[in-house]
């Protein structure tokens, strides 16, 4: 053949040898490197944009947590902390007023020695301008919307560091978000106005959150840089108020899928593995978890912490089935949570029979419970007027089979699989379960909010505020007809009810609102309007060495974990 | 010459403007925006609120309005505006088309360097062990779900062995200068593999098909019986006349390897043009996912017409057709 | 004809790869096609007290995360795949058969108009569009099947309108209308026949190819939902316990190779059998 195949076979040893040489790659740094500077955060949801009047993403929240600081934030013990301003409001210390005209003022004053990190003052004007343009039907608010802005009537700036916000009627969540637009913190007014006087529409072209010299907060850290698809840096910022970082960096990165990011920090890439939902799920912790055990993941921790949101079964009055009390009283004693929690997340997802978080101070522990007994569920039945037909499955008087649907959002691996073991669980007592999953857009745009889900939804019930519990959704002149958005989505309440939510909007006393959660959770459990399935448990991942991690779990999504970024650290 | 070239052209414009309009109706009619996806997010987001932001992202007119408004945006060279990103998507697209490219090209030098080889070698030694090995390689290649064979390489050289990353483009710590563009060659090498493998198989079982065709020609005997070497009929002649086929089947790859890495680059989590595409027609940011496609119609179009041009230009029978 | 048929077959057996393809294929569909018979457990079976379990002689490619009999799921998951795939592939012809004897035979407006649909479908790259359609239709069997075909009539049609217009010119076309026979009769016995070998070939090929993207978009959420089991999404389930369970990526992504090896082989065989010429 001749000088032909020799060439080729040539070519092919240099490519080969090439390919080791670029494989072998880059030593990584080793042990006996100086004390790390830097952390790297993993996360799976890359945010849209860091500009707060237009994210639509979780991640976004995180990020911009780390250079915009917020009015409050919760603590440990699901306690309102000040963070940029003074004190929390209250009635107690005038903060709150109730005016004659029944309309509600709110003072807040802000902390000396804020500033934005251009050098500006952070003031109230400031607060006035977030209002002004959150509240604009022009910009297009997303993720950032505290749902206050038909409620307020007036914001006005008494002088630079007190502003007054005027609710339009007593409102009992007034000081969790100051103002619309103020979720997470403040909005730099000399930065976004003259946008804004512009053109509104414009709002959403800025650069924020590309451009560090539009990119301003008044956080520990400052925004660096983005590169799209690949990593946001934000650099530790000196003048803090409340003191220097201690690192000099945070860098978050963002992968396609939680795999990758398993994958990066096991090989030491990333230092932290973001909790849900914007890095590891359930499912990737367990594993890590059970490498770690295996021995083969090292020097990675992982920790679970409880949050305020539990998964629950949501049972639709409008279904006659589940008007009956014994129906669903027989499908709590039907539905072994243990089991569930056992079996999806090792029990560390924790089964809970109860309205609040177990270590919230509303919580009453006496209520109810309803232990997992197939049999009891049968009696009760069987109390309601079914009997087992010829397969297994409970039929009525009239020959009517006891089916009920179960709808959740599709594609929610975690759901779908707590569906099919209640099918088995709920096909014990009798009850035939038919799964009819939608899209999320579906799901919460149609079925849920206007009741037109057919029996039972699985979902998430939130509880954003653990110390005043959002009892009003239950109101009876909340349950609007099927086909219309009602609060109420369950269409369920009694006369009680009504009277204690009433009771408990309009008073001020702490003690005494407790009394009256009390009493609402109690006739809740005996009636079980919605059966609570586990408590959501956050859960990262990270690399030992590194301190001060600590997610505070009370908020909606369990992601505020870059609340005190400012103390983590590197043990020497 | 010339009315060959026009008569193709003219003809490109209405296919194009064609597949525009497709679509745009197919993928308006799908329901679900990623404004709908706002609302599992954020409970306080009111229903009210996606009205008035739909409106506001001109998501709530009926369809054609939006295309005639598309129209005239692309006209202007305006691609248009990503609701799922927030960003334009000329921007978007000017950042992730040079790693497609990178990918594309890695892949495509990769499988041509060992399957042109490989095909030539075949057709030369017919039904010998190598060949079958090869044809058999070959139906391996296009047999195996990209995906699947992305995870388990994945698993194999990230996980297993640790001697790769496992996706995306460059570590954290990669560094400057020199170690990062060795931090780079290291996260191309399982992607473009992975196009390199599928491609190989085709292009492999084409060039053996086209060589021995050619080798069967009279013209090959004539020039054997009259002396030349063997090397020198390779050469000049089957070589020359061998490379037309494959020319064409490469110019037809191109464009099917721009279809081709959306599976691979999600798998991988390479930040390019495909991967975008199927994000966007998942979450149904539509004007991205038209965008993307539209553009590439117009290469597969354009190649097309280049490999036919091409054609007429090595084969001066095509010309007169 | 039915010499040719024999000499075909005659071809075809001595086709080594071909033959184990075929063989394979129908292991498959007969497996698929028994399933109730050949499974130990129901597929949508859980078992809580014995997850993950590893391959063992009473889960024979082990459980997954609710406790399903792995081997259960995979041959049910193969009844849908297949079924799908060769439901695609055996409409999908018929489809493309139709419009390309209507446009072989109309020509003029209606046959090139017919012919640049098919430009449109082919010059957007396949994966392409199954995406765009995937998301069009919705989840679920139906909009599978739907987008399947929908991705494979242009080929059927390709060829079927070349044979006509090939036909149209050859001499015994010509005397079969010098005898009278109309236009259509002339197809149907004359056209169809010689197209229907390139036809089978082709949808053999397609039935692999449309396995390939059915499993393709079902990984990416868009196709057969859970708890349908399908090879595809079993992967991407799989995916989510790649570290601790590897061998639940292996088993679906292993028939899904096969399969489609298969109906390559098969349909590559086909063709050598049906048309030696084209042998190389």
């Amino acid at each position: 053949m001749g000088g032909g195949d020799t060439m080729i076979r040539k070519g092919l040893m240099y490519l080969l040898a090439g390919a080791i040489l670029v494989s072998l790659g880059v030593p990584r740094a080793g042990e006996g490197a100086p004390a790390r500077r830097d952390i790297v955060v993993g996360m799976y949801a890359e945010p849209d944009t860091l500009n707060p009047l237009v994210t639509s993403t979780n991640g976004a929240e995180i990020i911009n947590e780390t250079f915009l600081d917020p009015l409050v934030e919760y603590d440990r013990d699901s306690r309102l902390q000040p963070v940029l301003v003074e004190s929390i409001p209250t009635l107690q210390n005038g903060g709150i007023k109730l005016r004659p005209d029944g309309k509600m003022d709110v003072t807040w004053r802000l902390r000396a020695g804020a500033a934005w990190q251009d050098g500006q003052p952070v003031t109230s004007a400031d607060a006035l301008f977030t209002d002004e343009v959150a509240s604009s039907p022009k910009v297009p608010l997303g993720t950032y919307s505290c749902g206050v802005k038909n409620l307020i009537d007036r914001v006005q700036a008494p002088d630079a560091r007190t502003f007054v916000v005027t609710f339009k009627a007593q409102y009992a969540f007034a000081t969790e978000c100051a103002v619309e637009g103020a979720k997470h913190g403040l909005l730099p007014r000399h930065v976004f106005e003259p946008v804004y006087r512009r053109d509104p529409a414009k709002i959403k072209d800025m650069p924020y959150g590309q451009d560090p010299s539009v990119t301003i907060g008044d956080g520990p850290f400052r925004f660096v840089r983005r590169a799209q698809g690949s990593e946001i840096v934000v650099e530790a910022n000196p003048s803090y108020w409340r003191g220097r970082p201690e690192v000099d960096r945070i860098v978050f990165r963002f992968f396609p899928d939680a795999n990758a990011i398993v994958a990066n920090l096991l090989s030491g890439a990333i230092d932290v593995a973001a909790p849900q939902p914007v890095g590891i799920n359930f499912a990737q912790a367990l594993q890590i978890d059970e490498l770690i055990q295996r021995g083969q993941a090292k020097g990675i921790a992982v920790r679970y912490k409880p949050v305020a949101i539990h998964e629950a079964l949501f049972f639709n009055q409008a279904n006659p089935l589940l008007r009956d009390l014994r129906v669903r009283q027989a499908l709590a004693y039907a539905t072994d949570r243990q089991a569930i929690s056992e079996a999806l997340f090792r029990g560390k997802q924790p089964a809970t029979d109860l309205f609040l978080p177990p270590n919230t101070p509303m919580v009453d522990t006496q209520i109810r419970t309803y232990p997992h007994d197939a049999a009891k569920a049968r009696g009760l039945l069987g109390e309601a007027g079914w009997r087992p037909g010829g397969d297994g499955i409970m039929v009525n008087g009239a020959g009517q089979r006891l089916q009920l649907v179960i709808t959740a959002t599709s594609g929610n691996r975690d759901r779908e699989r707590i569906e099919q073991i209640l099918q088995q669980q709920w096909k014990d007592a009798g009850v035939d379960l038919v799964v009819e999953n939608a899209p999320a857009r579906i799901v919460y745009g149609e079925l849920f909010y206007q009741r037109r889900y057919k029996g039972v939804l699985l979902g998430s019930d939130a509880f954003a505020t653990p110390l005043h519990p959002r009892l009003d959704v239950y109101y009876s002149r909340e349950i609007k007809d099927v086909g219309v958005v009602s609060r109420n989505e369950l269409g369920w309440s009694t006369p009680q009810t009504d009277t204690i939510i009433t009771a408990y909007l309009r008073e001020p006393d702490v003690n005494k609102r407790k009394a009256l959660v009390s009493q609402f959770q109690r006739i809740w459990a005996d009636e079980v309007p919605l059966l609570p399935l586990y408590w959501w448990v956050s859960v990262w991942a990270y690399n030992e060495k590194l301190q001060g991690i600590d997610p505070v779990g009370t908020a909606i999504d369990p992601s505020p974990f870059v609340w005190n970024a400012r103390l983590w650290r590197w043990a020497q | 010459m010339r009315r060959y070239v026009i008569g193709r052209v003219a003809g490109v414009v209405p296919l194009l403007l064609g597949i525009s309009v497709m679509l745009f109706v197919i993928l308006s009619i799908a329901p679900g925006d990623p404004v709908d996806f706002l609302l599992a997010n954020n409970p306080d987001v009111t229903p009210g609120d996606i009205v008035r932001l739909k409106h506001l992202y001109g998501l709530d007119r009926p369809v054609y309005v939006r295309y005639g408004r598309w129209l005239a945006q692309v006209a202007h060279g305006d691609l248009g505006w990503s609701v799922n990103y927030k960003l334009p998507v000329r921007q978007m697209l000017a950042e992730r088309l040079p790693m497609s490219l990178v990918l594309m090209s890695a892949g495509l030098a990769a499988s041509i360097l060992v399957a042109i080889p490989a095909g030539v070698y075949s057709a030369l030694h017919q039904y010998s062990v190598f060949d079958y090995g090869a044809t058999v390689g070959s139906f391996l290649g296009f047999s195996i779900p990209l995906f699947w064979l992305g995870l388990i390489m994945i698993y194999i050289f990230a996980v297993k062995l640790h001697v790769l990353p496992p996706g995306g483009v460059h570590a954290p710590d990669a560094g400057t200068g020199w170690s990062a563009t060795v931090d780079f060659l290291r996260h191309l090498i399982l992607p473009a593999a992975v196009i390199a493998l599928y491609n190989m198989a085709s292009l492999a079982r084409y060039t053996r098909s086209s060589i021995l065709e050619v080798s069967r020609q009279d013209y090959v005997r004539t020039a054997r019986a009259k002396g030349l070497t063997r090397w020198r009929v390779m050469t000049r002649h089957v070589m020359r006349n061998g490379m037309i086929p494959i020319v064409t089947v490469l110019a037809l790859t191109l464009p099917v390897l721009f279809g081709g890495a959306p599976v691979t680059e999600t798998v991988f989590g390479w930040p390019g043009v495909g991967q975008l595409l199927i994000q966007s027609v998942i979450i149904g940011d539509y004007v991205v996912a038209v965008a993307i496609v539209m553009c590439i119609a117009v290469l597969v179009v354009g190649c097309n017409l280049a490999a036919d041009v091409l054609y007429g230009v090595l084969d001066p029978r095509v010309r007169y057709e | 004809m039915i010499n040719y048929w024999h000499m075909v077959w005659g071809r075809f057996t001595r086709h080594r790869l071909a033959m184990a393809g075929g063989a394979a294929a129908l292991a498959l569909v007969l497996s698929a096609l028994l399933a109730p018979y050949v499974t130990p457990y129901r597929f949508e079976q859980i078992s809580l007290g014995g997850l993950f379990r590893p391959p063992s002689p009473a889960h024979l490619f082990g459980t997954d995360e609710l406790g399903h009999d792995v081997f259960t799921r995979i041959i049910y998951a193969g009844r849908i795949s297949l079924s799908v795939g060769i439901a695609a592939a055996a409409v999908s012809s018929v489809i493309g058969t139709a419009v390309g004897l209507l446009a072989g035979y109309h020509g003029g407006l209606v046959g090139s108009g017919l012919m640049r649909l098919t430009d449109i479908f082919i010059s957007v790259p396949p994966i392409v569009v199954m995406f765009v359609l995937a998301k069009a239709f919705g989840p679920g069997l139906r909009s599978i099947v739907i987008v399947l075909c929908l991705l494979g009539w242009m080929g059927a049609a390709r060829l079927v309108r070349a044979d006509v217009l090939r036909a149209r010119g050859q001499d015994y076309a010509e005397a079969a209308r010098a005898l009278g026979a109309s236009e259509v009769r002339v197809m149907v016995r004359h056209v169809l026949p010689n197209s229907l070998a390139s036809v089978i070939v082709a949808a053999t090929l397609f039935a692999g190819q449309a396995i390939l993207a059915e499993s393709t978009i079902s990984y990416f959420g868009l196709g057969i939902q859970p708890p349908l089991p399908s090879w595809g999404n079993m992967l991407q389930n799989a995916q989510e316990y790649l570290w601790t369970t590897p061998w639940l990526a292996v088993y679906p992504g292993i028939f899904i190779f096969i399969t489609v090896l298969a109906f390559n082989f098969l349909g590559d065989g086909l063709r050598d059998a049906i048309d030696p010429r084209l042998r190389l």
